[in-house]
């Protein structure tokens, strides 16, 4: 459906033509921003983006692409009225007018047409639906960590992404940062030596974000939610406050506990800091507690190892301070959001010479996917390479569940050997939804 | 006459029957602590306490490598969907099925296919569940469902890609239910056979503008499959033909 007051681009340059000859006629003050002057971007070089899921993060990566000159923020759509008007009343005071419109239902604001690009974030059992609709109807997208719910989800996502030729970004905005550039880039130039091993601390338990912990008593949803869409492809589950906003990752019908929330980022520099983007483990084996009660299920302590075909161990566990440290027959490296560190020191001195591997730099998360939208370069963090990053989780959760070791073939994304082990790489979506 | 021939062969009766059980219960104690989980799981609703649900996911979890214990856990499971137990505890239940069922539990599940209420809960384990028998169970069910029932059957099949299901859910391409339409649409896209291509070529001309990206989409899937098994020819009539379509993208 096209909103109210849509306006196709075609149709508005007609009408911005007439507007041009009417301006001989009658004097008309045009701004010097509206014209690409003193330092601000001409309209025809901004990026037309819309919002999905504007509640924490989604409002957090719609301020910062707002922030941005070249971006002109037209739509935002979310199935909670409250972060709907929120959005809307930040970018209208944004620009100064009321232009901002409004959805509710994320098939109609990607029907508007007018849309370059989107930032789409959502609990993670709405990751796939919406991100492959916008990659049909041709627009670019941020979205989030982990790249999806399932293994099958991701792998559908990336060759949505590679079908239609679009330009994707993953929220894993630790690549964009010094530190762990630099971390990777010692790592990858042999500065510990042949890697054997790798250590990933992903977190334990969880935060109750939304202080709704103790909200799981069965009620009706607030009238500013639409929960049967929230809800979605997910099982139906009756309305509670700790099963929804901030909170739905503790729950593995919606997210996928510490893991999977930080997979995204630790493994993710991981596998960048070993060359490993675009491989997968050949085994993965491990345990994991779940809780008892409660209405959260996602492993509270957990370690699982993931063995690579050179041998390489990656072992990833709640018990293991956060972040990524990877060992070599010469030393080792650690980073994490506070800084790295290294043994031996001097091995944080070294620099990296003109020959040597330099991975791709970015600064500034946001304004890589902006850049490579324009060039239609790959970004900082591709869907394949997050798809990568987030199969580990995956995995990690299946040998958990299964309590024994699983087997996968990277290059076709099976399991190998074990057929129930292989129902779990996929979920059944509640009708009408599917992929 | 003597009446210890027939004794003995009562005796030897009784102990064939007690053998025959322990081997469908090879711990009577792990029986009988099931028995008592899935005694609470029949009652269960959300909000309350879940710890027979964790139970019941350490006891399935404590039997994923042996078949005869998960055949046994399988018939106790159809046994609750097939009683009175509530709609929380069946979904719960399909859940684990989906994981662990075989195609024994194609006939409890069916019955609930084409129930409003149950249809989606017994689509969480049929959609996982290898074999035929699922697949005709499902093909079976879309002539009898309408609406939303029957676009969760189509995605089901087009999920398990079964190439069996083209002719019927080409049928539905036109649909004037549009979910049922763009259900279809899609389910051939994933199925990805050369007649579900061709089926979804005959229909290009007719699909609304609305539903072409899906429809687009769909036969690119085909190519893009075709394009994997090394059949270019095909893929490339497809990626050549998606081109030329006169209703391309809906963006102005």
């Amino acid at each position: 459906m096209v909103g109210k007051n849509y306006i196709g681009r075609r149709h508005f340059l007609k009408k911005t033509a007439g507007l041009a000859a009417g301006a001989i006629a009658f004097p008309y003050v045009v701004s010097s921003s509206a014209l690409g002057k003193a330092g601000t971007v001409a309209p025809s070089n901004r990026i037309v983006m819309g919002a999905i899921g504007i509640g924490w993060q989604g409002g957090n990566n719609m301020r910062g692409f707002l922030a941005k000159d070249e971006v002109r923020f037209v739509a935002v759509c979310d199935v909670d009225k409250n972060h709907l008007d929120e959005a809307r009343k930040t970018v209208d005071e944004k620009y100064g007018n009321k232009d901002c419109q409004t959805y509710h239902d994320f098939r109609e604001i990607i029907a508007r047409g007018d849309l370059d690009a989107v930032c789409i974030a959502l609990p993670d059992h709405w990751h796939a639906i919406p991100a492959i609709a916008a990659a049909r109807a041709g627009i670019d997208i941020h979205g989030e960590k982990p790249l999806s719910h399932c293994l099958r989800e991701g792998r559908a996502m990336c060759e949505a992404i590679s079908r239609y030729g679009r330009v994707w970004q993953t929220g894993s905005w630790q690549r964009s940062v010094a530190n762990f550039h630099h971390a990777c880039e010692l790592v990858r130039n042999g500065r510990i030596g042949k890697v054997h091993k790798v250590e990933v601390g992903l977190g334990a338990g969880y935060s109750d974000y939304a202080n709704t912990k103790d909200q799981q008593t069965p009620g009706p949803p607030p009238k500013e939610l639409d929960y049967d869409f929230w809800l979605g492809p997910a099982p139906w589950a009756p309305y509670c406050p700790a099963r929804v906003h901030k909170n739905w990752r503790w729950h593995l019908d919606y997210g996928g506990g510490r893991i999977m929330d930080w997979v995204g980022h630790h493994v993710d520099i991981a596998h960048w800091g070993l060359g490993l983007d675009y491989a997968g483990p050949v085994e993965v084996e491990g345990w994991g507690k779940y809780p008892k009660d409660g209405l959260w299920n996602a492993p509270t302590e957990y370690e699982f190892t993931c063995k690579y075909t050179d041998g390489l161990e990656m072992v990833v566990a709640s018990s293991f301070p956060g972040g990524t440290k990877w060992y070599g027959d010469q030393g080792w490296v650690y980073v994490n959001r506070g800084g790295i560190d290294a043994n031996p020191k001097s091995v944080l001195k070294e620099v990296i010479g003109p020959e040597e591997i330099h991975l791709y730099k970015s600064r500034d998360h946001l304004q890589n996917f902006l850049d490579c939208v324009k060039s239609r370069q790959l970004t900082i963090t591709p869907c394949e390479v997050a798809h990568r990053s987030a199969s580990v989780g995956h995995l990690g959760q299946i040998a958990i569940a299964l309590g024994r070791k699983i087997r996968f073939d990277p290059e076709t994304e099976q399991i190998l050997g074990d057929p129930t082990a292989t129902r779990m790489l996929g979920n059944a979506m509640c009708s009408p939804w599917h992929l | 006459m003597n009446r210890w021939p027939k004794v003995l062969i009562a005796s030897l009766i009784v102990v064939l029957c007690l053998c025959l059980t322990s081997q469908v219960s090879s711990t009577p104690t792990q029986g009988a602590l099931l028995d008592e989980v899935l005694l609470k799981i029949s009652t269960y609703d959300y909000g309350q306490s879940r710890e027979p649900l964790t139970k019941l996911n350490d006891i399935v979890r404590n039997a994923y490598d042996s078949p005869k214990e998960l055949k046994l856990i399988e018939m106790r499971l159809l046994k609750l969907l097939r009683s009175d137990a509530t709609l929380a505890g069946k979904q719960f239940i399909c859940r684990k099925l989906g994981i662990i069922g075989t195609e024994e539990s194609v006939p409890t599940l069916v019955s609930m296919l084409t129930e409003t209420k149950t249809s989606d809960m017994a689509r969480y384990a049929l959609e996982r569940i290898p074999g035929s028998a699922v697949d005709k169970a499902l093909l079976d069910a879309l002539g009898e469902t309408r609406g939303r029932v029957k676009v969760g059957i189509i995605n089901s099949l087009g999920e398990r890609g079964d190439k069996k299901a083209v002719r019927q859910i080409s049928k539905l391409l036109g649909d004037t239910d549009k979910e049922i339409a763009l259900a279809a649409i899609s389910a051939l896209g994933k199925i990805g056979s050369k007649r579900a291509a061709a089926m979804l070529e005959r229909a290009g001309s007719k699909v609304t503008a609305e539903l072409h990206p899906v429809w687009a989409n769909a036969y690119l899937m085909c190519a893009d499959n075709f394009l994997a098994k090394g059949d270019k020819k095909w893929a490339i009539r497809i990626y050549s033909r998606a081109g030329e379509h006169p209703k391309r993208g809906h963006r102005p």
